[in-house]
């Protein structure tokens, strides 16, 4: 009797843990939807190595070639993202291409995106969690491009300027703004984001 | 074995002060994953020792670690944060030791800091 109890204490305590803040995201299903909401949530992780170097992404998937160069590693991949996202009907706008890539602003659905984690005051918007240089508000917009997140797997969920790969990506700057010609530089806000490997939940919300 | 030991130790400060001047290049390190030249650096570390039994490692470990003290502190200056973070996300992103937490890493780098000079330097 005391051993089934402890098994399921143990159990409870351990899914109690793992759930996130109600949403019930877990490694094993780590992003949700609200079609009525138009809301996508994901859960990450936070890189700390990026809140004190200068990166072009916001959050790649964990196994992508990228997983490691974004402020959020995101635990869901790319192409679970880009159906989350088709289930609340976004529209991707799909005009980015390898080849127009540093003329074109990238195009779809606009999305409000928030951070929030265990512990946090409230959700914090994007333009709190990532220090821009220029201090532009930053304007996420669903590119799809799936046939290039599939091709490149570079795992890239948001991308901070507008990327012929990452599904959703910022479309203020176009395509080498940030990594060679320098126009802004991008990090994660260490004044407002919890230590790395915290996990949080990135919320996309459609405007 | 002590040579050993001296020797994996000049291979991981020589990769971590590598992988940290590749990483501190954006450019580069929105390229590559810098922090894999570590393990190689280590390989190269004993093997040197291996093969080559002539190797000053003294003078080396002391050079190489004063070009790592001052490459920390070019890059992230007295930023204590940042000192604690990215030296420990390197060494766990090379060693591949993703299931450790940053403060287990740094807590065995000073430990293999320790244990590298005090077989180095008689202290007697």
């Amino acid at each position: 009797m005391t051993k089934k109890f402890l098994i399921i204490a143990g159990l409870l305590f351990f899914f109690t843990m793992d759930a996130f803040a109600g949403l019930g995201l877990t490694r094993e299903n780590p992003i949700t939807f609200d079609k009525d909401k138009k809301t996508v949530s994901f859960l990450a992780e936070v890189n700390g190595k990026y809140m004190f170097q200068p990166t072009r992404h916001f959050a790649v998937y964990e196994k992508g070639s990228n997983g490691e160069k974004a402020v959020f590693r995101g635990l869901v991949s790319h192409l679970d993202f880009y159906n989350a996202l088709l289930k609340i009907n976004a529209v991707p706008g799909n005009n980015m291409s390898l080849k127009n890539k540093e003329v074109t602003h990238v195009e779809g659905q606009e999305f409000a995106v928030t951070v929030t984690w265990k512990g946090a005051d409230r959700a914090y918007t994007i333009d709190e969690v990532i220090d821009e240089s220029n201090h532009t508000p930053i304007v996420m917009k669903f590119g799809g491009n799936l046939k290039n997140a599939k091709d490149k797997n570079t795992g890239c969920l948001l991308c901070l300027d507008s990327c012929p790969v990452g599904i959703v990506s910022n479309s203020v700057y176009t395509y080498g703004a940030v990594l060679k010609r320098k126009e802004v530089s991008m990090k994660g806000n260490k004044d407002v984001l919890p230590p790395d490997g915290t996990r949080v939940v990135i919320t996309l919300t459609a405007k | 074995m002590k040579q050993l030991i001296i020797s994996t130790y000049l291979g991981m400060i020589s990769g971590l002060l590598l992988s940290l001047v590749l990483s501190h290049s954006f450019w580069i390190d929105m390229r590559i994953n810098t922090s894999l030249v570590l393990p190689w650096c280590i390989l190269a570390g004993v093997l040197a020792k291996l093969y080559c039994k002539n190797i000053p490692l003294t003078g080396l470990v002391l050079i190489v670690q004063g070009m790592l003290i001052l490459v920390l502190l070019y890059s992230y200056g007295p930023d204590i944060n940042a000192l604690s973070v990215i030296p420990a996300i390197q060494i766990r992103e090379g060693l591949f030791l993703k299931f450790m937490d940053l403060s287990l890493i740094n807590f065995l780098l000073v430990l293999f800091i320790l244990v590298g000079n005090i077989m180095l330097i008689p202290f007697k």
